[in-house]
This record gives C-alpha cells, sequence and structure tokens, in this order.
C-alpha cells in the first residue's frame, strides 16, 4: 500500500510541519489497517477497485483528522463504507449515459468464496456487525460507538446472524 | 458483557476473508473516479447549453426578423412570433389605446399577449407600419 505517498501529498491539519508523535503513531496504525479494512469492504460487496477507491478516500481523511485516536479500523471502515456507497449510487445514476458511451457496469462480487455469498443474503446491519467483529476485530462497545447503537444490540444482532449464517454455511459443507 | 464471539464464525471468516486478494499499491494509485466523473458532469453540462441553446435561439432569430426594431421583445411575444406559420400576417391594432397584436392565420384569429409589448415601448400608437409579414 503507497501509503507514503499519499501522507506526502496530503497536509497535516497541524501547523508545523513535523510529524508529532501521535500522528506518525496514527499513520503506521492507518497503514497496518489497510489491508484488514479493504477486506471488510470487499466482505461488504464492494467490487476490488471500488473497494480500493474507498480505503484510499477514508486514508486521505483520516489524515487530515485533528484528533488522531488509538484504533483507525472502525472509522476507516465507516468512511469507507460511506465513500462505497456514494460510488454506487453515482454509478448507479449515471449508467445510461455510460451505456451510450459503450461502457458497462456490473457489481461483480466474487462467487468462488462461500463466505462472501452467505454474508450477502444478510441484513445490511447485520453484515456490518458481523464484518466489524470478526474480519476488523473490533469490540462489542466499539461496534456500538462506531454505529451509533446501544452495545445490548449489537450484541443481539450479533447473535442472530450468527446463527443464521452458521446454519447456511453448514449446508454449504 | 457476554462473549459474542461464535468461533465457528470466526473461522469461516478466517478462511474467507484469507481468499481476498490483496490491496496493492498500483490499484490505488491508479484511481478511475476522475476519468469517469468529470466527462460525464461536462456532457451533461453540454446537453443542457445545447438545448437551451437551441431553443431560445431559434425563437431569438424569429423575432429578430419579424419586423422590430426594439432589442428588448417580451419572451411571451417571441414565443407567440414563434409560433405563426411561415407567411403569416399579423398587424396592430388599438384597444382602447393599448396596441395589441393580431394574426389571422386561414379564418383563425390569434391575438398575442401584447400588454408587456406595450409597456416596454417596442410597439407605439399609431403603428408606423401597420402590417408586417412574419418570417
Amino acid at each position: 500500500m503507497a501509503l507514503r505517498e499519499i501522507t506526502r501529498s496530503v497536509p497535516a491539519s497541524g501547523s508545523s510541519d513535523a510529524l508529532t508523535e501521535d500522528r506518525a503513531r496514527w499513520i503506521a496504525a492507518c497503514e497496518a489497517a489497510c489491508d484488514k479494512v479493504y477486506r471488510a469492504v470487499v466482505a461488504m460487496g464492494a467490487p476490488a477497485h471500488d473497494a480500493a477507491d474507498a480505503v484510499q478516500d477514508a486514508v486521505e481523511q483520516a489524515l487530515r483528522l485533528k484528533t488522531p485516536g488509538d484504533r483507525p479500523e472502525g472509522w476507516l471502515f465507516v468512511v469507507a463504507l460511506r465513500a462505497w456507497k456514494r460510488q454506487r449510487w453515482r454509478q448507479r445514476l449515471f449508467y445510461p449515459l455510460g451505456a451510450l458511451r459503450g461502457a458497462t457496469y456490473t457489481e461483480q462480487r466474487d462467487e468462488q468464496i462461500a463466505l462472501l455469498v452467505e454474508l450477502a443474503k444478510l441484513t445490511d446491519r447485520q453484515r456490518t456487525v458481523l464484518i466489524a467483529l470478526y474480519a476488523l476485530g473490533l469490540s462489542q462497545k466499539e461496534i456500538a460507538r462506531i454505529l451509533g447503537v446501544a452495545p445490548g444490540t449489537v450484541g443481539s444482532i450479533a447473535s442472530q446472524a450468527s446463527k443464521k449464517l452458521r446454519k447456511r454455511l453448514g449446508e454449504e459443507t | 458483557m457476554t462473549d459474542i464471539h461464535d468461533p465457528v464464525i470466526e473461522d469461516a471468516f478466517r478462511r474467507g476473508l484469507s481468499r481476498i486478494p490483496a490491496m496493492h499499491s498500483v490499484q490505488v494509485r491508479a484511481r478511475r473516479r476522475p476519468t469517469t466523473r468529470r466527462p460525464l458532469l461536462l456532457g451533461a453540462a453540454l446537453a443542457i447549453v445545447a438545448v437551451l441553446g437551441l431553443t431560445f435561439g431559434s425563437i431569438e432569430s424569429t423575432a429578430a426578423t419579424s419586423g422590430f426594431s426594439c432589442a428588448d421583445i417580451p419572451t411571451k411575444v417571441r414565443v407567440w412570433l414563434a409560433s405563426l406559420p411561415v407567411g403569416a400576417e399579423w398587424h396592430v391594432t388599438d384597444v382602447d389605446g393599448v396596441p395589441e397584436l393580431v394574426s389571422q392565420n386561414g379564418g383563425a384569429t390569434s391575438v398575442a399577449p401584447a400588454g408587456a409589448l406595450a409597456r416596454s415601448g417596442c410597439v407605439q400608437m399609431p403603428a408606423s407600419s401597420p402590417s408586417l409579414r412574419a418570417p
């Protein structure tokens, strides 16, 4: 991941050029989280190119944050997800123009990976919770904070979705 | 707080996600958005300008060649002039001191919404040329 190039092109919001220790730690954490977040966005149903674009958008925004936190995974995931949904909306809106130019837009999902196929059958909220829990390794509290719901709600969504997914994956194998 | 981790699902995620190819720098640098979005917006803007230009341009040219010397002809009168068939004649009448444009086309009488025209001063009574030929 070319995070070094991005950090050079995006100026930090602080007044000095020198990276503070906190900012350096935040950048390193973002760098470490990129691949994990990318896989999580793909697991949400995004095509690989769109997921890469969305993660890049999220990283650029993360580097502009004035008060960076400790763990960027949840923040990057939510921002990347929003960026992908915006992009998908635009692609659908301009689809007729693209079709006139001969360009085709298809939402390609990896049908080879059973997990992704089964995840696609869950609701958006269930999929988000499971991916945040298992793909990003976030805690129940962290998921509740990024989704703006109570921790108990996260627990209930996770257990319902796990039950459903477990049954479906069991049927597959 | 109870542990909500399910070891079976955790294992399925570990195996499933490991099969997704990693994101690499080439994909990140080669962003497709600028090449897809900008031409679309530019094309849409040009199409709108072209449609407006064709619509109002034709009305403008009709009004300009129909005998008016005033540049500020009200839009309603321009539209009326543009709606007249080729060769139709129109003339100015005096209705209680207010000039009115009337065209008789095959027996059907058409009256222009000429109140605005009179206020703009494009036609003065008595009209210097009571009957002019529309294009």
